[in-house]
């Protein structure tokens, strides 16, 4: 979503490539990476990340509210392929993963990490 | 009675054909033209990015190349766009090259742009809905192009600066002034514009 964003951001670049593509390309590398090494990811990554995507967002939308509800939402939605949903179903489902990310990793961390012995 | 109701039915459906508005128009039939009046009409839809983004297209046929690239994305491919331009007897410029676009501004008839939908006040120019940097006037111009649309296949239909592919372009700038050389800024108005996903329709008219 970072790459998306900030390369999307760029007119030149954004009416050359699909930006979006970023994005299901970053959920098959996490996923490979998480399944090939048995880890959760580090908090701390994950919280840098997040960061990251915050400024991100001020980079290319500013403090517009309005700009923060339709642009990732664009994006995931072209990136995805998820033409047949709207913007704000896609982003129920984005907070509500970003949510259950953060209470899973953060709050609840013990029984992810039970499953995994050697770390 | 069968022949009856058969003459009937074609006589109803014809008379729908030919009363048919602008505001009827569907994806099925995204694009209509008023020989008189010298209008073409098209149905496309908001795409929320270039609310907020800049673009250097006005409305691209949605299965295009650069269908995700416009302020619009419209439903109507670029061929017929462009015959239904030409059966209004619209002239197209065809002086646009890959090799002189840099140089070059697009020739043609020019048309003037509005955009309405449903529930809106009143039909928009094409000034209103388009926040452009310089505040100067967006000269659309019908450049033709059929051979680069049909090879390149972008779906392109207007541009905002004068282009070798998109079939209408705006002949105020020459291409790269948005992309490259940063003369000028384009998107949509978020203040005027319904929001994303909402239909439009989009009428060009003979000045």
């Amino acid at each position: 979503m970072i790459l998306s964003l900030v390369l999307s951001h760029s007119v030149w670049i954004d009416m050359r490539i699909k930006t979006s593509l970023f994005l299901p390309l970053s959920v098959l590398a996490w996923t490979g990476a998480g399944i090939f090494l048995k880890k959760t990811p580090p908090t701390l990554l994950v919280l840098i990340l997040q960061v990251g995507l915050g400024i991100a967002l001020i980079y290319t939308c500013g403090t517009d509210i309005s700009a923060w509800a339709v642009v990732p939402a664009v994006l995931t939605r072209e990136g995805l392929f998820l033409k047949f949903m709207g913007l704000s179903s896609i982003n129920r489902v984005l907070i509500f993963l970003f949510l259950t990310g953060n209470v899973t990793l953060f709050i609840f961390p013990t029984p992810l990490k039970k499953t995994h012995p050697l770390d | 009675m069968k022949k009856l109701l058969c003459i009937a039915g074609f006589i109803l459906f014809y008379a729908m054909i030919a009363f048919a508005g602008p505001m009827d128009l569907t994806p099925e039939h995204p694009v209509i033209f008023d020989k008189d009046k010298r209008t073409v009409s098209f149905l496309a839809e908001v795409n929320g990015k270039y609310l907020f983004q800049e673009t250097r297209h006005f409305a691209v046929f949605a299965d295009g190349s650069n269908g995700e690239k416009s302020v619009f994305r419209g439903f109507v491919p670029h061929k017929d766009f462009y015959d239904a331009l030409m059966k209004i007897n619209a002239i197209p410029g065809n002086n646009m090259t890959l090799e002189n676009k840099e140089t070059t501004r697009v020739e043609g008839q020019e048309l003037s742009v509005s955009v309405t939908w449903e529930g809106a006040k009143l039909s928009y120019t094409i000034d209103e809905v388009i926040v452009e940097s310089n505040k100067a006037p967006i000269v659309m111009k019908f450049g033709g192009n059929l051979k680069n649309a049909m090879e390149k296949h972008t779906g392109c239909l207007l541009c905002f600066d004068s282009c070798p592919v998109g079939v209408v372009s705006n002949s105020v700038y020459t291409y790269g002034a948005i992309e490259k050389r940063k003369e000028v800024s384009m998107k949509g108005n978020k203040d005027i514009l319904p929001p994303d996903g909402t239909r439009v329709i989009i009428t060009l008219a003979v000045k």
